[in-house]
């Protein structure tokens, strides 16, 4: 009981509400830090509003943290702010996959193949304003009809798993049929 | 003409003025020490949350951790976060299943002194990887140039389960070195299919996560 009664219950009330006040404005600061996102290490690497695949991930050629060495990547930053953006991508298998992502990392699209058929993506990317007439924010499509999906900015990723040595040159191959091209607002 | 009036001197007075001085100056010293202490376990616990998750933000399966909201518009700032800070690229969480691990199923940190052995059930109709880093998400360079298996390039046994091995000198089978990596961190991808998952069957599919065993260390 003594040393409750030696307690400054008014400083432990202090400490709480400081902590959780701090506690809430890093994390929000963190949230808002965009320096790091993968969108911000990319857009420096690679031109915007053209689809560039990248070279195999090895420890001498790793663009991103973390980034699995399972698959060839190819990367397309864009930038919608005077264009709109024509994606075509093609998935011939499983384990293909294409995902648009906004500058933050969160997933504004994303398709994956299907194992028993090839499937094309045509994707138009709007800027996002008025101009936009509407979608759901995440589409999982597999069927080949057009869709459009609302971004000013952003980058979309073409996945394609490596299945060792002998695939690569068709993997490749098929990974540079994938574009996005600037069009006309 | 002015008179000044001589005060009498009280040393109880003075005393009692030099407690109270001393009483607000301990009062100010801790207000300063619980607010800094504080900002510092504010900024401490932000940063660990964003950094390794919590219950808030990921789940646990056995040694694997699972970011439940990665790469959703309505994830919880934690994990906008992470991925803001850590530079990942990282497939939604509802096209994806996406886990990492930092120990072995025992609980001990993975390290790359230590041969480990990855025991997967077969996950029939997925596209699955499996991958290991260094604990800044880095490659670990090595002669093989062997940093990953897939469901594509695993060779797995009879029955479509899979046993990975981990360590520094060759190893049979389906051996990823490590070497000289230190702090180890496994990453291990498993698609969606095309016409997604339910419930249900993320939950089946998050009970067949592999078991990482510690084999030796030297």
């Amino acid at each position: 009981m003594n040393f409750l009664r030696r307690i400054d219950w008014r400083l432990l009330l202090i400490f709480f509400i400081v902590a959780a006040i701090v506690h809430i404005i890093a994390t929000f600061l963190a949230v808002n830090d965009q320096r790091g996102t993968a969108y911000a290490r990319l857009s420096h690497l690679l031109p915007h509003n053209t689809m560039t695949i990248a070279d195999p991930i090895t420890p001498r050629h790793e663009p991103l943290p973390y980034l699995s060495p399972d698959a060839r990547y190819a990367f397309c930053p864009f930038d919608t702010s005077n264009t709109t953006m024509r994606v075509h991508v093609l998935l011939p298998d499983l384990g293909w996959t294409v995902g648009v992502y906004a500058p933050d990392g969160s997933s504004l699209y994303f398709a994956a193949a299907s194992a028993d058929r090839e499937t094309t993506i045509n994707l138009s990317i709007i800027p996002a304003d008025d101009r936009f007439l509407g979608l759901a924010a995440e589409e999982r499509q597999t069927t080949d009809d057009d869709q459009t999906i609302a971004a000013p900015k952003g980058f979309i990723v073409v996945r394609a798993p490596d299945r060792g040595a002998p695939y690569r040159a068709a993997t490749r191959a098929t990974l540079e049929k994938a574009s996005c091209v600037a069009g006309r607002v | 003409m002015a008179s000044v009036e001589a005060g009498t001197y009280d040393p109880r007075s003075y005393i009692g003025l030099l407690r109270s001085i001393a009483a607000i100056i301990f009062r100010a010293i801790s207000l300063i020490l619980t607010v800094s202490l504080a900002t510092g376990v504010g900024v401490w616990t932000s940063r660990y949350m964003i950094a390794r998750g919590s219950p808030l933000s990921a789940d646990m399966y056995g040694p694997w951790q699972h970011w439940r909201s990665l790469g959703r518009e309505s994830a919880d700032p934690y994990t906008r976060a992470h991925l803001a800070s850590t530079g990942k690229l990282r497939i939604s969480a509802d096209s994806a299943g996406i886990f990492e691990a930092r120990t072995d199923s025992q609980g001990a940190r993975l390290h790359s002194s230590c041969n480990y052995k990855i025991s997967g059930m077969s996950l029939p109709g997925l596209w699955w990887s499996i991958a290991v880093f260094d604990s800044r998400g880095r490659l670990i360079p090595n002669e093989a140039g062997r940093y990953e298996f897939t469901a594509d390039t695993i060779a797995p046994n009879p029955n479509g389960s899979f046993v990975v091995t981990l360590g520094r000198d060759a190893l049979p089978g389906n051996w990823i070195p490590t070497g000289g990596a230190g702090r180890l961190v496994l990453v291990f991808t498993v698609l969606d299919p095309a016409n997604g998952l339910s419930d249900e069957q993320r939950a089946e599919r998050n009970k067949r996560l592999p078991i990482i065993q510690r084999e030796s260390c030297s």
